[in-house]
């Protein structure tokens, strides 16, 4: 992908270049669409508003693409967007006074499952109410990081903070997290899970 | 750090992921986006040309042929032609029908007039080979444009997107079950980019949750024509798993009455917060109706939370020792277990295990905390 992209300002005709940029968009949708959308969700932005929040991000890196430079690769480029973006929908939001309802939740199979996926569920409304008492900073550290397992330097230069920095708030979060979870018994992890 | 609290950590990390990992877009999800996005490109793309139809550009029409073209962005330019105004007319809806059909059986041959039709639907079809949108308006203007390489030009997005759209009626007059038409797709799919087609259907089998990771699997395999065939794998899986789910309900006997218990362990679990009379009082209708339902453990366990809400802790604390003594290996086990480590504490221990009181979620918050030493 990186590749296609750096090869992409050799292209000639101003149409060439049109057309190139949009199939290398189109590839970039189709590759990280349900990672951006779910990323969002992790950093807070609630359901109602992901689709919204979504779209300003693929317009951005639309907008950007011919500008990037492939120093980093495709899927933190787009992280980095999508991180900023929440965060400027976290500003925003401060100013909302709507009180919505309650994300629903995903209807459930009829099977088996259902009952352990309902477990899950709950588990994972824990721990994302968990995540919204996190100080944003720390929360997009520990998603960048933890969840998304994107490498400290990378996290760090794309959130414009100092490696230290990134590590201190890296072992807030993660205390923090332990602190809030704990009690609520979900610390162990898997003992009884397959 | 030593190891066991290392190990710990790196559980809890994994754990943590796989909880927050399943917040990823759905398919339905991807679609919806793709479908909003679609006529925001085509107004801010390419500053050049101007732009005859607003909703169908030549930019948006590369990007929904180009590069494989998952499911999403191809089902969106289907939605957006839907009201596709008359302007374009019969001949070209005629053209494509035929031009769509010979792409899809690949026997018969190519419509009159148009002897590159066969071949822009491949190409459109198998995607990635950055078709140059000119073969694509053969058919619409009977072979007359095929040396327009003006991309401003509307007629070939049109008629690209509508080439799309004109399969769409017939599988949604049900000519084909979805599983025989994915079958289809993957074979005409598969004879037209890969050789190695039966493999790779074997391996579909084989793989019933590609639709989860097919956004993840992308990074790793640019291949257009793999995309195209991994999409028809995972229309293929869809199908077969919505078959094995149905007949496993079917055999389970879990129709309706899961769903009521759902219903009553939901609502139970909904009054929770603020009404846990309510929620103790569903829950026990639920052990009433259902004494060995399948959610009974969700019962029990909200049932507990609300005893201790309404501060019955003996009641609670019972509870939870029999539904210990019952399900020893369910996955709120722990958490109990940490709730009766817990009860000899003073009075809101118990609570505080179940949820955190506001002094415990407001003391210190960590980021305002000292460093601690090292």
């Amino acid at each position: 992908m990186t590749s296609s992209l750096r090869r992409q300002p050799a292209a000639t005709t101003p149409a060439h270049d049109a057309e190139a940029a949009d199939s290398v968009f189109s590839q970039l949708f189709n590759e990280h669409a349900s990672y951006v959308v779910g990323l969002l969700r992790r950093l807070g932005v609630r359901t109602a508003d992901v689709q919204d929040v979504a779209q300003e991000v693929f317009l951005i890196v639309y907008r950007k693409l011919p500008g990037f430079e492939g120093r980093s690769s495709t899927k933190t480029w787009i992280s980095g967007i999508a991180v900023h973006l929440a965060a400027n929908y976290r500003r925003r939001a401060v100013h909302r006074r709507e009180q919505l309802a309650a994300d629903p939740s995903p209807p459930l199979g009829q099977a088996r499952d259902a009952a352990r996926e309902w477990t899950t569920l709950r588990e994972r409304d824990a721990l994302l109410s968990a995540l919204d008492a996190l100080h944003p900073a720390q929360r997009e550290i520990f998603v960048l990081c933890d969840i998304e397992e994107m490498p400290m330097a990378s996290v760090c230069k794309l959130l414009g903070c100092p490696l230290f920095t990134g590590y201190t708030r890296l072992r807030a979060a993660r205390k923090s997290l332990q602190q809030r979870l704990q009690p609520l018994g979900i610390r162990e992890p898997a003992r009884g899970r397959p | 750090m030593n190891d066991p609290q290392a190990r710990e950590a790196h559980q809890w990390r994994a754990w943590a992921r796989q909880r927050l990992r399943s917040l990823d877009g759905t398919p339905d999800e991807v679609f919806q986006l793709a479908r909003r996005l679609a006529p925001q490109l085509s107004g801010s793309a390419g500053p050049a040309h101007t732009r005859p139809t607003p909703r169908a550009t030549p930019s948006l029409t590369t990007v929904l042929t180009g590069a494989g073209a998952g499911t999403a962005f191809v089902l969106a330019g289907a939605l957006l032609l839907q009201p596709t105004p008359p302007p374009l007319g019969a001949p070209a809806s005629d053209g494509l029908a035929t031009s769509s059909s010979s792409s899809d059986t690949k026997t018969s041959p190519p419509a009159t007039g148009a002897p590159n039709s066969g071949g822009s639907a491949t190409s459109s079809f198998s995607g990635g080979t950055k078709t140059s949108p000119s073969p694509i308006a053969a058919p619409t203007s009977d072979g007359s444009a095929t040396s327009s390489s003006d991309t401003s030009s509307s007629p070939p997005p049109i008629a690209a997107l509508a080439s799309r759209t004109a399969r769409s009626p017939a599988e949604q007059h049900g000519e084909l079950p979805t599983a025989a038409r994915a079958e289809r797709h993957t074979q005409t799919t598969a004879s037209r980019t890969q050789p190695t087609a039966p493999a790779r259907r074997a391996r579909a089998d084989s793989e019933p949750s590609a639709t989860e990771s097919a956004g993840h699997d992308a990074a790793a395999v640019s291949g257009t024509n793999s995309e195209a065939t991994r999409h028809a794998r995972s229309i293929e899986s869809d199908a077969a798993q919505h078959a094995r789910k149905r007949t496993r309900a079917q055999t389970l006997g879990a129709g309706q009455n899961t769903e009521r218990e759902l219903a009553l362990v939901t609502a139970a679990h909904a009054a929770l917060e603020a009404q846990p009379a309510r929620a103790l009082a569903l829950a026990e209708r639920h052990a009433r109706s259902f004494p060995r339902g399948l959610f009974a453990e969700e019962r029990e366990i909200i049932a507990m939370e609300a005893e201790l809400r309404l501060q019955l802790r003996a009641a609670g604390l019972a509870r939870a020792r029999r539904f210990l003594a019952r399900f020893p290996h369910s996955t709120h086990a722990p958490r109990l277990r940490t709730l009766l480590s817990t009860r000899g504490t003073p009075a809101g221990a118990a609570h505080s295990a179940v949820e955190p009181t506001p002094r415990h979620r407001n003391a210190d918050p960590p980021h305002r905390q000292r460093k601690p030493n090292r």
